[in-house]
């Protein structure tokens, strides 16, 4: 990482420093003043390498300081902002009704036990529910449909999405079964055709709110916590 | 083995038991608690198992439901509840609800995304203890443990309204199931037991008070009659309906049968199972399980050795059995070999009527059956130690029942008046018959009075109750009363009583130490131990009484005792040991006092000896083989009392305290209006 490389250095540096280093007050001064940012991130191995070399070099110190704390101070930001970014995508989610409650419920079961948790089981759902949706669209497909087969299917479908969260497949699963009781093929094709939009749509959503939590984590920041404060 | 995998199963289930008295441990319940979860969905699973984990209990999740099954019917006290969910493709989700309730009794929480108002209501009908709508949330999975201890908490109450069964039993209950099926977990069963008593005081008020839940209270007759229509209709063939019908009981629902048939099958599952494959000494333990309440019970555990050795009279057999339903099922501590239920209910005989009957079947072989049991094996520091602990009684069941055969019986009946005075006397016995105690006492002192209360113990366990309280103080003050002259020559035709009497007193009940004899004087001296028998009375004092008793028979030296001990074994007999085994009988007498008293351990140290020819005669099984060693001790201890009381004299008195209702007896046993005549058969 390139945040991790500076950090070392920055690290380092700051040892030296702290070995009671006549210039440590001068780099201090030096500290306030942001380095230009033409400056390239350097080597960090080089770097230090220099810097214990020539300890007395104190320009090259506090050069080297500046630089890296920009790049931290950097990194930061941009951590920080990805987080915020997160923590709006997500209420969105909840504000469109695209999740709901218990999606917070998976993510306060995750800790550091189990740091995947929520992906492990959306992804789990994901595999359970297309194949259902496929089973469905078969058993609607057939000459004379199953009811009773495809009411299990939804009613299956409908308990799964109501345990992650996608409050809108749930709500769809729900229509459905009416469609299955009366019966009616074609209220129930068009039902299906609805459940499968919502799902595909609250795939992507999840999607994206996992890639967003992985930039996070690369990042070296944490993900934030959702609270029901919206 | 069975007991290695209930240790496998009890390390884990002894935190269980912990918590699932609840009071033991509760700092660490509800953790721990083992769930099952059954759902189709791979995703609930997950999600379920997660939210559990998180409760702090210990998961395992199954997608299919006859693997649940499987995996519940292999390890049966693996799980304390089960989550299932209500629709799976292979089996529905409510006949897996009954299959559990039938054949495990787990409490069972449904779950569906389903909520409409007819699915739960099937759930409810089924027997389902909670109904979740999905999704779950955590904080309804924090709660479930609740069902665990309110089902307990239900059988217990159950059990205490029928049977008397002190609250303080259900810890013991609760761990007599987690290891009822580890036969000969002494240990585990003492400590419960023990756990048991520390706390029953406490909590029975407590835990009774809160109990409101309105019960069919199975009493003993409630329940004799729902056997009779079980064993006319068939068991196979016994279904709710019928049974309601034949029963004929106005206000009982067809609900309230199928759930007591339930238990009851499930009873009779445990019977036929532990009975098989294990040993008398691990029907000891196995009866405990609390499953089937009634049974379970000391009565039925009497029942059922007796029934089991064949030697237990009909009569015998019904009383245990009624008192034993009508008890509580907990484990009276005195582990009995189970004996198929059928068994017992067939040897029912009303005829159980100390009053009448006495004499006669003093002569008859029923109560020389009593006696065969006697163990002569004993060894003395068996007695000694099996009074001494509840263990010992259930180990003395055990050799009891190696002894196997009439032996066995009598040893049985003798071990279980003893346990069960034993258990009485740790106040334990939560069990209305306090009988156990008392059963002592006679017996000790009285060598008829033993015999008499071994029987009565024995054949009723509610009668018994009443009976052996009756007799220890009753008899023992009777019989010096009336028979002071009468018995000092007499030979007791029970022969047994003076020699149970001797050997009660040099048995368990800490015979060794009963140098107080009192009774050298015989009756004077046992008169004022009756008298302070009397005083200390039942329950709590049982054991006091029943040392005063030893004490009685070891005092005495007398010379009549000891044609009077001779016939001591044969106390429970009736057969009424000549008196020529007199002759410096005492020991013998004392020996059979014991053996009759201890069962096993009475013959041991008794002089059964001089005993043995005679008994030999006198008993059927001559079984009992009193050893002809006599400890000194209990020559003169045991003389004491038997010696003085024929064998008839003993009886009429006894039955007459009996019939006097000592009402302290009686109603120990909540046998209130209950006569053995009225035992269905």
């Amino acid at each position: 990482m390139f945040h991790q490389l500076f950090h070392d250095v920055l690290e380092t540096v700051r040892c030296s420093l702290a070995d009671g280093d006549a210039d440590a007050l001068v780099l201090k001064k030096h500290i306030q003043n942001p380095i230009p940012k033409s400056q390239k991130p350097w080597d960090s191995a080089l770097l230090i390498q220099s810097i214990n070399s020539h300890s007395s070099l104190l320009k090259l110190k506090s050069g080297l300081v500046f630089c890296l704390c920009r790049e931290e101070q950097t990194v930061s930001m941009e951590v920080g902002q990805m987080q915020r970014r997160l923590i709006e995508y997500t209420k969105s989610l909840f504000m469109e009704g695209i999740l709901d409650d218990q999606f917070l419920q998976l993510q306060q079961l995750q800790d550091e036990s189990n740091p995947d948790f929520v992906v492990e089981v959306v992804s789990l759902f994901f595999q359970d529910a297309e194949k259902l949706l496929n089973d469905i669209t078969r058993a609607l497909d057939q000459q004379s449909v199953d009811f009773t087969k495809v009411d299990a299917h939804v009613h299956q479908l409908k308990g799964s999405s109501a345990s992650v969260g996608a409050q809108r497949v749930k709500n769809g699963c729900i229509a459905f079964r009416n469609f299955c009781e009366e019966q009616n093929v074609d209220g129930s094709l068009r039902c299906l055709q609805q459940i499968k939009q919502e799902y595909y749509h609250v795939k992507n959503k999840l999607e994206a709110l996992f890639r967003l939590e992985q930039q996070i984590v690369a990042a070296g920041g944490s993900v934030p916590m959702m609270e029901l404060s919206f | 083995m069975n007991q290695s995998n209930c240790k496998g199963s009890m390390s884990t289930a002894s935190s269980s038991t912990n918590w699932k008295a609840n009071d033991v441990v509760p700092d660490q319940f509800p953790a721990g608690l083992r769930v099952l979860v059954v759902d189709d969905d791979p995703t609930c699973l997950v999600i379920l198992e997660k939210m559990l984990r998180t409760c702090l209990y210990e998961v395992t999740k199954c997608n299919r439901a006859e693997v649940a099954l499987s995996m519940l019917r292999e390890n049966k006290n693996g799980f304390d509840i089960v989550i299932s969910d209500v629709h799976m493709p292979d089996m529905d989700g409510f006949k897996l609800l009954e299959h559990i309730g039938l054949e495990m009794d787990l409490p069972v929480i449904m779950m569906s995304a389903d909520d409409g108002k007819q699915v739960v209501m099937k759930g409810v009908t089924h027997g389902a203890c909670d109904y979740l709508i999905k999704p779950v949330r955590i904080e309804a999975l924090k709660n479930i443990w609740q069902h665990v201890v309110r089902k307990k908490k239900n059988e217990w109450k159950d059990l205490e309204q029928s049977g008397s069964v002190e609250e303080g039993d259900r810890q013991q209950k609760l761990s007599e199931d987690v290891d009822y099926s580890s036969s000969a977990n002494e240990g585990n069963w003492k400590n419960s037991k023990k756990r048991k008593d520390e706390e029953e005081e406490t909590e029975e008020r407590d835990d009774t008070s809160t109990l409101k839940k309105p019960r069919v209270v199975w009493s003993v007759e409630l329940h004799q009659q729902f056997v009779a229509a079980v064993n006319q209709l068939g068991i196979d063939k016994a279904v709710p309906k019928k049974i309601l019908e034949l029963m004929n009981v106005p206000g009982l629902t067809r609900e309230n049968v199928a759930s007591h048939l339930q238990k009851y099958r499930l009873y009779l599952r445990r019977l036929s199972g532990v009975s098989q494959h294990q040993g008398m000494n691990n029907s000891f333990m196995s009866p405990q399980d609390a499953t089937f309440g009634a049974m379970s019970s000391l009565n039925g555990l009497d029942l059922q050795t007796l029934s089991v050795t064949g030697q237990l009279p009909a009569q015998s057999l019904a009383t245990l059995q009624a008192a034993g339903l009508g008890r509580s099922t907990t484990k009276s501590g005195i582990p009995m070999p189970l004996v198929d239920q059928r068994n017992l209910f067939s040897f029912e005989n009303p005829k159980l009527r100390f009053g009448e009957g006495q004499q006669q079947q003093m002569s008859s072989n029923k109560p020389m059956n009593l006696l065969h049991g006697i163990p002569t094996t004993m060894e003395p520091k068996q007695l000694a130690s099996l009074h001494q602990s509840a263990q010992s009684i259930g180990s003395m069941n055990m050799q009891v029942n190696t002894h196997g055969g009439q032996g066995s019986s009598l040893l049985m009946q003798m071990a279980q008046p003893q346990s069960r005075g034993q258990i009485l006397n740790e106040s334990t016995s939560s069990h209305g018959p306090r009988l156990p105690s008392s059963i002592g006492q006679p017996i000790m002192t009285n060598g008829i009075a033993g015999g008499v209360i071994g029987r009565n113990g024995i054949g009723d366990n509610s009668r018994g109750t009443g009976y052996n309280q009756v007799p220890p103080s009753s008899s023992m003050l009777s019989f010096p009363m009336n028979h002071t002259t009468e018995l000092a020559g007499n030979s007791f035709p029970l022969g047994s009583s003076p020699g149970i009497s001797n050997v009660t007193s040099k048995g368990p009940f800490q015979e060794e130490g009963n140098s107080e004899m009192k009774g050298s004087a015989g009756f004077i001296s046992s008169y004022d131990i009756f008298n302070d028998l009397n005083q200390h009375q039942h329950k709590s004092h049982d054991w006091e009484l029943q040392n005063v008793g030893l004490h009685f028979d070891a005092s005495q030296n007398a010379n009549p005792i000891q044609g009077n001990l001779d016939v001591s074994p044969s106390v429970l007999v009736h057969q009424g040991y000549s008196s020529s085994q007199r002759s410096g009988q005492n020991r013998n007498a004392s020996a059979v006092g014991r053996a009759m008293f201890s069962g096993v351990e009475c013959v041991e140290q008794g002089n059964m000896q001089n005993f043995s020819p005679h008994l030999n005669n006198l008993l059927v099984d001559n079984s009992i083989r009193v050893k002809a060693e006599t400890i000194p001790d209990a020559n003169s201890q045991t003389t004491l009392f038997t010696e003085h009381f024929g064998q008839d004299d003993l009886m009429s008195a006894l039955l007459k305290q009996q019939q006097g209702g000592i009402g302290t007896a009686e109603t120990d046993f909540d046998l209130d209006g209950y006569s053995m005549d009225n035992i269905p058969v």
